[in-house]
């Protein structure tokens, strides 16, 4: 009676012991992935500013990087991703496809996850100084203007307008752990005038 | 279990509620992970009706009035939008017409009122257009893309309201075969955009960006709408002038009255699939000539037609090389992937074995069965037949890769080289295509056929003109065997070479040089003559002998055909930008034509402005990109949809069905939690143990 007692007692344990090894693991190869995504990124991005035809980050990406995201007072850079589906996001931030280019009229929608890559938009002030470059090298800067937590369910994205405006999303509340949840943090930014031409990294390809 | 053993309350308590929590969030987690999965981009972009900025879809539904008159079609196609939002809209709305619409017509219909367009160049026209729009006024505006694909902008359209473009156009028939066709495209296959992205984008606002080879890329690629169904009603009036024995309407059921010669019929459906009605004199009554003639501002025009004879070449056809390339792009996905492996496996069939072959298959990239041209033995046969029956779509549609493979090397001494290029069309960069073909063909001609269910017309008929061969529509599996017979008949060889027209001294005819005529195929010319009072005469060579025939224009008969002529003129000029030609002298020569003509082209557009004041100084204008249906037997890529579809999110995620947000968290910090509690539990599980046994 005894002896069988114990048994269950160890394999309980020996089973939530495996069940949290695996979520652990799990959890921290999300973390992982994302950190790592971003060293292969930054060399995709320097092989499409330089104009190369293939600038996959790895062979079977079905994704290429498509912009440089700065925020100097948090020292903040990142490469952001075309689209914005999950197998996207897991790597680095991305820009919603259906939206605007920086640099046009419209507004530019890039999302990011909130426990990764867009852990920082919490500490985004009015003010602040968001830098967009593109692959032709040109730099888009944009002033915050504000934030706003809106809800899914009633809310829509708006994608018109004639400003050059840029939306930056991520899920809220800021430190939640409900994957699905309904409520999105926005930060919005206004154009500030186009930068200066940033000459292309110099490559060994040239 | 716990209650009956000698434990501390508080620990046991734990440890259940620990096994609580971790049960209730493993089984909740369980299917948020395939959410995460299914649901997708979730690109929307939709936009919001609280913060009033952006409005939702506007709706479009067209009617189509075809009035045909012998060789010629005069069509009325009304498209009206309807504003459901709370704003002001501006409609943008990409649509198809036929490759040879000669539109020279714009009217805006304001409930009652009525506005007549007037063409103007394209850059003056989209500068009246938006002046008009910033004042409030409201404004209609029809530009050319393509000679097949046109975009109506219509400006300040009310919360509510509805207005009307209507557009005229004149096109001449297709005779083939014995049967006159009238297609009428009402889909647009989505554009593959070959090139790299240009630092300044023109601002459309396609799902592609403008490259270095499609300048107008975003122009072009208008997104969709998956669940769209966009409504359209076709009449038509058909007096062929002849008894008929038989009239079908091809892929819409259609119900045809008649009363003497005239037959009519109505078609109630949607954007979904090309229109095509086709009629077949009767036996006795085939034409073997007809002419047409209209007077206008004093100078006379005049349409002939004229069938070259049937018995052509009689001895056997010489050997061939036959080089079949054949699309497996990604918009080649679906029911026309299947049409098109059809047809290719029956023109296998019907290889002989003197005959040498090739079969190329290209999307991104243009693969080649054999390196060399193969002769068409039992064993190369069988290889081909297995290799097309592995064919799948997908990917782009490097047109060119696969062009300049088909047309590099030539036949041997002997052999008559036909190239035989089956697709659906969907290509961004058509001119540079043109010019491939022009610059390689090198005595080969290429036989285009168009699959699917809305294939480019423009490209398919252009492409075979360059190529001296012809080109061929399968639109449904149903017809492939049918199609593809007339196509061998016409691979045979041409059964009229050597076109010549005579026609009197100042005369100015058009196509300027006939092409060699495949059997089946009448020679269509568009003349403008200093009199009616003449008698044209046309000459070839027919197998091996002279062919003669001569038309009396004093006897054609009346059609509205001027507009036709001025129409062909314009397509002659822009092969000529094709062929190398001067294109700013060309281009300011269309201009001029076109403007006279009052006729739209690539550089000139037809524009409609109602000075009566409409919107409000103070309220704000938004534009509205309407999406189009998916073509018939198609699927399109997510990233070219307005909006996703519903069916795109799982069930457990219905609360959060189609928000236009993308989901922005991970289950990171929520396995995190669930493994430092399964660690905690374990721990908990272990030390109970060794108390227990302890004890």
């Amino acid at each position: 009676m005894k002896r069988g007692r114990a048994w269950l007692f160890g394999a309980g344990a020996l089973l939530a012991l495996g069940f949290g090894v695996w979520q652990l693991a799990g959890g921290g190869y999300i973390y992982l992935k994302a950190q790592l995504a971003q060293v292969l990124l930054e060399r995709s991005w320097r092989l499409a500013r330089a104009g190369a035809a293939d600038a996959r980050p790895w062979p079977w990406a079905d994704t290429r990087a498509l912009l440089r995201l700065r925020v100097p007072r948090l020292g903040v850079e990142q490469i952001v991703l075309a689209g914005a589906s999950n197998r996207t996001l897991a790597f680095g931030p991305g820009l919603m496809l259906a939206s605007q280019l920086p640099g046009r009229p419209g507004v530019t929608v890039i999302s990011g996850h909130r426990e990764t890559h867009f852990s920082f938009l919490g500490r985004l002030r009015a003010g602040d100084l968001v830098e967009l470059e593109t692959p032709d090298g040109r730099r888009h800067d944009y002033r915050v203007e504000g934030h706003r937590v809106v809800d899914v369910r009633r809310s829509r994205l708006r994608l018109g307008g004639p400003a050059d405006e840029l939306v930056l999303i991520t899920c809220y509340p800021l430190g939640g752990v409900h994957p699905l949840g309904p409520e999105r943090y926005l930060v919005y930014a206004r154009a500030v005038g186009q930068g200066a031409y940033l000459p292309p990294p110099s490559s060994s390809r040239r | 279990m716990f209650k009956n053993g000698p434990m501390n309350p508080l620990f046991s308590a734990a440890v259940t509620a620990l096994l609580v929590l971790l049960a209730t969030v493993a089984l909740a987690t369980a299917p948020v992970r395939v959410d995460l999965e299914r649901l997708g981009s979730g690109e929307l972009l939709f936009a919001t009706q609280q913060s009033g900025v952006y409005v939702p879809a506007t709706k479009v539904s067209t009617t189509v009035d075809a009035d045909i008159a012998g060789v010629v079609a005069r069509v009325r196609v009304r498209q009206s939008f309807r504003n459901d939002g709370d704003d002001w809209v501006e409609a943008v709305y990409v649509f198809p017409l036929p490759e040879n619409a000669a539109v020279d017509s714009l009217k805006l219909i304001v409930g009652e009122r009525v506005i007549v367009g007037e063409v103007q160049p394209r850059e003056q026209a989209r500068q009246t257009y938006e002046t008009a729009k910033s004042e409030g006024h409201r404004a209609g505006l029809v530009e050319q893309e393509r000679p097949n694909m046109f975009t109506t902008s219509i400006a300040n359209i009310a919360p509510g309201q509805t207005i009307t473009v209507e557009i005229g156009y004149s096109q001449v028939l297709r005779y083939d075969g014995g049967r006159f066709s009238w297609r009428f495209p009402l889909a647009i296959t989505p554009r593959y955009i070959p090139g790299e992205p240009l630092p300044r984008q023109s601002g459309g606002r396609g799902f592609a960006p403008d490259t270095d080879q499609v300048p107008d890329a975003s122009r072009i690629t208008p997104r969709y709408d998956a669940d769209a169904k966009n409504p359209v009603t076709l009449r038509v009036r058909l007096n062929a002038g002849f008894p008929l024995q038989e009239v079908v309407s091809r892929y819409h059921p259609a119900r045809v009255s008649h009363e003497g010669n005239e037959y009519r019929l109505e078609v109630r459906t949607t954007t979904a699939h090309d229109f095509e009605l086709d009629w077949q004199p009767q036996v006795s009554r085939v034409p073997a000539a007809a002419a047409f003639s209209e007077d206008v501002a004093g100078d006379h025009y005049a349409l002939i037609l004229l069938m070259p004879p049937t018995r052509g070449a009689t001895k056997e056809p010489p050997p061939r090389e036959l080089i079949f390339v054949i699309d497996t792009s990604g918009s080649m996905n679906g029911t026309s992937i299947e049409q098109a492996k059809q047809a290719l496996t029956l023109a296998l069939e019907r290889l002989r074995p003197h005959d040498r072959f090739n079969v190329i298959e290209f999307n991104d990239e243009a693969h080649a069965l054999f390196s060399q041209p193969a002769p068409a033995d039992r064993a190369t046969v069988l290889m081909a037949e297995r290799f097309v029956k592995r064919l799948r779509a997908n990917g782009g549609t490097e047109m060119a890769k696969a062009l300049r493979l088909a047309l590099a090397g030539g036949a041997p001494e002997g052999y008559l080289r036909q190239v035989v290029f089956i697709t659906d069309g969907s290509v961004g960069n058509e001119a540079a295509l043109f010019r491939i073909i022009k610059e390689r063909l090198h005595g080969a001609n290429l036989f285009t056929v168009g699959i699917g269910s809305a294939p480019n017309s423009y490209f398919m008929r252009k492409a075979a003109e360059f190529g001296h061969g012809t080109y061929t529509y399968i639109g449904d599996v149903g017809e492939v065997g049918e199609k593809m017979q007339a196509l061998f008949v016409k691979l045979e060889g041409p059964v009229l070479t050597d076109v010549r027209l005579v026609l009197p001294a100042g005369s100015e005819a058009y196509p300027a040089t006939v092409p060699n005529l495949y059997r089946g195929e009448p020679v269509v010319v568009s003349a403008k003559v200093p009199t009616l009072n003449s008698v044209v005469a046309i000459r070839g060579r027919s197998g091996g002998h002279e062919w003669v025939r001569s038309l009396d224009l004093a006897k054609a008969a009346h059609g509205e055909i001027a507009i036709v002529w001025v129409r062909a003129k314009v397509e002659e000029l822009e092969d000529e930008m094709v062929r190398g030609g001067d294109a700013a002298k060309l281009e300011k020569e269309i201009t001029r034509l076109a403007l006279a003509h009052h006729l739209i082209t690539d550089y000139t557009s037809l524009v409609a402005v109602d000075k009566t004041p409409a919107r409000p100084a103070g309220s704000e204008l938004h534009q509205d990109r309407v999406p189009l249906q998916v073509p018939a037997g198609q699927s399109v890529d997510p990233a070219m949809l307005k909006r996703q579809p519903k069916a795109l999110v799982g069930t457990l995620a219905l609360d959060y069905d189609a928000y236009g947000y993308p989901t922005t968290a991970t289950a990171a910090p929520l396995k995190l939690l669930l493994g430092a509690a399964a660690m905690l539990l374990a721990a908990l599980l272990l030390l109970s143990g060794r108390r227990r046994e302890a004890a």
